[in-house]
């Protein structure tokens, strides 16, 4: 016991004489707090966050969580992350609140704070008495209605899979794809799988088999519409055309494998870079930006891939 | 135990002389108090996780419980004329209530890991229930302060948790309830043939186990300022591995409050340390898993943790 | 005359656990009570401590009718110590003597809810100074002998006050000098005045302190004599009958 606090209290000291020293992990420009990055569409994030930091000269920490409903661990890096007093912070909130008396702490010490995807509402914010200079991140109202225009001039059963109904997003897309749909297209069910791959598999089967003349199916993400391809596949059913949101690795396979018919891609590198960059242009010239700051969309099918000339393209993982 | 607990708070003290090493903002008063908040909520699930499995029991229940008494409180107090006082009380008797549940049916001889697990799932859907799935927003000030509130300059939350673990010490080492809750963990037949009533003594165990849970839930909605379904997700695991650090055995008769808030501040300070370190957070993982492992071998081998006698 | 059992029947199903058995103890005598397994001496010894009830008979103890629980037996000064004892071995000596009685802090007349453990500690090293035995009470019940395991039992026994103590195969899993130490702390027992019901299967342990030895079989009392009349090789050859 004893020579154990001895050789730890001589430890200490050296770590003390040592750490003036040593460059330290602090110094820091921009602080990026997102998500949950087992989800490939925040690892894309990321990635876009840190090679277009790097690129540009930016020191920049991403911190990300382990769970995407962590609202506390995220507030917890939030605090860690003022701190280290960066110029900048971007953040995806768990929720519309959670970081409330963070970034209300941030706006006092003056730190740029940038939205990233677009989940927050700007008056809520500004009620919390937190600054947010601008948001980067998707139209989903837009990305709806480019999945309607998509089917323009079909004729046929369209079969709506929704997210679930606490999501914002979810709804934004259902909304713009109904808004702006072809007069011979009629929705003959929209029901809510939750983002969940079984629960849309299931609700394709029960849909298709009551209805065999069933002609599309929309989702409201990747995921559940590769759920709704996978069951239409199992009865064997070709006919079905099935659009998803969102792009991701599964879906581009899924398309040039010829199941998936098309995906609308929200491009999450560009995301990244965008917020980077004005972020970094906020930083220097101060200058007022519209407060929503969307990112093109782009609808991935096989033609796109065959032409393989967009050059968002580049974008797409 | 003593020994342990003393290795122990020698490795946090070498935790935190690595992470200041690497970060200067590590080793300064706010940052001191960040993490004194963030092991708060933790702490406290932890704390009752000690009792719990000190009975020789385990309640998998509280991070649900966190939720369904935080977001039920809410619902129910929003247009009360004393909304805190309301709060508060809703919220206590909401998880005592549910803990009861557990502490009747395990003293109906179903085995704490069914029943809590149970009640982990069914809490969690009827704090969504309550909810309609979405978290609650806009709470009263009364309770921001709990979780946002400063006195004289140090947060809320630090004080709550101080008092807590004084509170639960005492009542560990120094009352009938906390002594019988390790001599029903030692030999349950034994405290039975001594006169313990041990169905009545579950019941009020885990309607403890569930107010400190309401308590961390309330800690919780005052941080993010939100009556949240889903917070406390997983809590009950991460509290598990603190009380676990912290040298309380599985296999019950043994517990220390001062070794689970040990366990809950090292598994603090890693994640405060790694983030201001920067290291992803699929290492900060990586980490924790190696200090349980490490914690518990290590007391093996000085002797000492009760996990190994 | 402290016990007098008289009559006593109990059936379980179709067995007939106790037929007719009456038996008298007198007060601060040790009884060692033999016979093989199923011959009726746990079910005796529980119509005694009130974890069962009799069919038939009576059971009288220090002048009143028994009670109908164990509580009632035990308010009466009837204390058993099972085979097992029923130690918490992870707490220390102190908190096994104490188990269900822990002394509370009183202040100003009033009671506090917490547990006083210096008083605690002060007459649990008393009780088992009384015993003659050398335990550390502070140590955790787990790390100490059988024989001293069996002393913190007895002393845990004691804070009761009982008049009548039944010891179940308080010997069974002991070495030799840990037994002689067990016999030590029954001679002291009936130095205190205290009654002891040995149930044993050491023959040689029951002649080396008990006053008496009753022989049960097939749920009767076959044999009843003061030890200075029989002998070990009388009783083993009864037993083989």
């Amino acid at each position: 016991m004893m020579q154990l606090k001895q050789s730890f209290l001589g430890l200490l000291s050296v770590a003390f004489v040592m750490s003036g020293g040593i460059a330290k992990a602090d110094q820091v420009d921009i602080i990026a707090l997102i998500s949950d990055t087992s989800n490939p569409y925040w690892k894309t994030t990321e990635d876009g966050l840190e090679n277009t930091a790097k690129e540009m000269g930016i020191k920049i920490n991403v911190y990300s969580l382990q769970n995407a409903a962590d609202s506390e661990g995220q507030l917890n890096q939030c605090e860690a992350a003022l701190l280290k007093n960066p110029k900048a912070i971007i953040f995806s909130p768990v929720d519309s609140v959670n970081l409330g008396s963070c970034l209300r702490k941030a706006t006092e010490k003056k730190i740029v704070l940038v939205d990233i995807d677009g989940n927050i509402d700007e008056n809520r914010v500004k009620e919390m008495g937190s600054d947010v200079a601008f948001s980067v991140g998707s139209n989903n109202y837009e990305i709806g209605k480019k999945a309607a225009e998509y089917l323009d001039g079909q004729t046929g059963k369209v079969l709506i899979i929704e997210g679930p109904s606490s999501s914002p997003n979810g709804l934004f897309r259902v909304q713009g794809f109904q808004e702006n749909m072809g007069k011979g297209l009629t929705v003959i069910a929209s029901q809510p799988a939750d983002w969940d791959r079984l629960k849309a598999a299931d609700i394709t089967s029960s849909v298709v088999t009551k209805n065999p003349d069933l002609s599309i199916v929309f989702a409201a993400n990747d995921t559940m519409a590769l759920g709704a391809v996978e069951a239409l596949r199992a009865l064997n059913i070709n006919s079905v055309k099935v659009i998803g949101i969102d792009g991701t690795v599964d879906a581009v396979q899924s398309i040039k494998e010829g199941r998936l018919t098309a995906s609308v891609a929200q491009l999450p590198y560009l995301m990244a870079k965008e917020a980077i960059k004005k972020t970094d242009a906020f930083l220097k010239d101060r200058k007022a930006l519209p407060f929503r700051q969307y990112v093109p969309i782009l609808t991935l099918d096989q033609a796109v891939f065959e032409r393989n000339d967009d050059p968002l393209l580049q974008y797409v993982r | 135990m003593r020994t342990y607990l003393g290795l122990m708070f020698v490795g946090l003290l070498l935790l935190c002389a690595v992470c200041s090493f690497l970060s200067d903002v590590f080793l300064t008063w706010p940052n001191f108090l960040n993490i004194l908040t963030a092991s708060a909520t933790i702490g406290l699930l932890a704390i009752g996780a000690s009792f719990i499995i000190g009975s020789g029991g385990l309640d998998l229940s509280v991070g649900s419980l966190m939720a369904l008494s935080s977001v039920v409180a809410i619902q129910f107090s929003t247009h009360s004329p004393f909304p805190f006082l309301q709060t508060l009380c809703l919220c206590l008797v909401v998880a005592a209530v549910a803990g009861g549940v557990n502490g009747f049916l395990i003293g109906r001889k179903i085995p704490a890991f069914i029943a809590t697990l149970g009640m982990l799932s069914l809490a969690r859907g009827l704090a969504l229930i309550f909810s309609n799935g979405r978290p609650v927003y806009g709470l009263p000030d009364s309770i921001l302060f709990l979780g946002q509130g400063r006195v004289i300059g140090i947060p809320v939350p630090v004080f709550i948790f101080l008092g807590i673990i004084l509170f639960c010490h005492v009542l560990l080492r120094h009352t009938k309830f906390g002594r019988y809750s390790l001599m029903i963990g030692d030999n349950v037949n034994a405290a039975r043939n001594a006169g313990i009533r041990i169905q009545r003594h579950l019941i009020w165990l885990y309607a403890f186990s569930g107010m400190l849970a309401a308590v961390a839930g309330l800690l919780f909605m005052g941080r993010v300022n939100a009556a949240d379904p889903n917070a406390g997700m997983m809590y009950e695991l991460t509290a598990i591995t603190a009380t676990i650090i912290g040298g309380t055995s599985l296999s019950g008769g043994k517990a220390s409050v001062i070794g689970a808030v040990l366990g809950a501040l090292i598994m603090s300070v890693l994640q405060n340390g790694l983030t201001l370190v920067n290291v992803p957070s699929y290492y900060q993982q990586v980490a924790v898993g190696i200090v349980l492992i490490v914690a518990v071998a290590f007391g093996q081998w000085r002797g000492g943790h009760a996990a190994t006698n | 005359m402290l016990l007098r059992i008289e009559g006593l029947h109990k059936h379980y199903g179709g067995v007939h656990a106790l037929d007719d058995v009456s038996l008298s103890v007198d007060t601060g005598t040790v009884i060692g009570l033999v016979g093989d397994n199923g011959a009726g001496k746990s079910t005796l010894m529980k119509c005694v401590t009130g974890a069962e009830k009799p069919d038939h008979g009576s059971i009288v103890f220090d002048g009143q009718p028994i009670g109908l629980t164990p509580f009632d037996s035990r308010q009466a000064g009837i204390e058993m110590i099972y085979q097992d004892l029923d130690l918490c071995l992870r707490q220390d000596v102190t908190a096994n003597i104490f188990l269900g009685r822990e002394d509370l802090v009183h202040l100003w007349g009033m009671q506090t809810p917490f547990m006083n453990h210096k008083a605690m500690n002060e007459s649990g090293r008393a009780l088992i100074q009384t015993l003659n035995a050398d335990i550390d009470v502070s140590k955790e019940a787990g790390s100490l002998s059988g024989g001293q395991r069996q002393a913190v039992a007895i002393a845990r026994a004691l804070l009761h006050h009982p008049k009548l103590l039944v010891m179940d195969e308080p010997t069974a899993a002991l070495g030799v000098r840990e037994i002689t130490k067990v016999l030590n702390l029954i001679r002291s027992l009936k130095d205190q005045g205290i009654t002891v019901i040995l149930i044993s299967h050491r023959l040689s342990d029951i002649f080396e302190v008990a006053d008496r030895i009753v022989m049960m079989r097939h749920g009767k009392i076959v044999d009843d004599n003061a030890v200075s009349e029989t002998s070990l090789t009388k009783v083993t050859q009864r037993l083989m009958m």
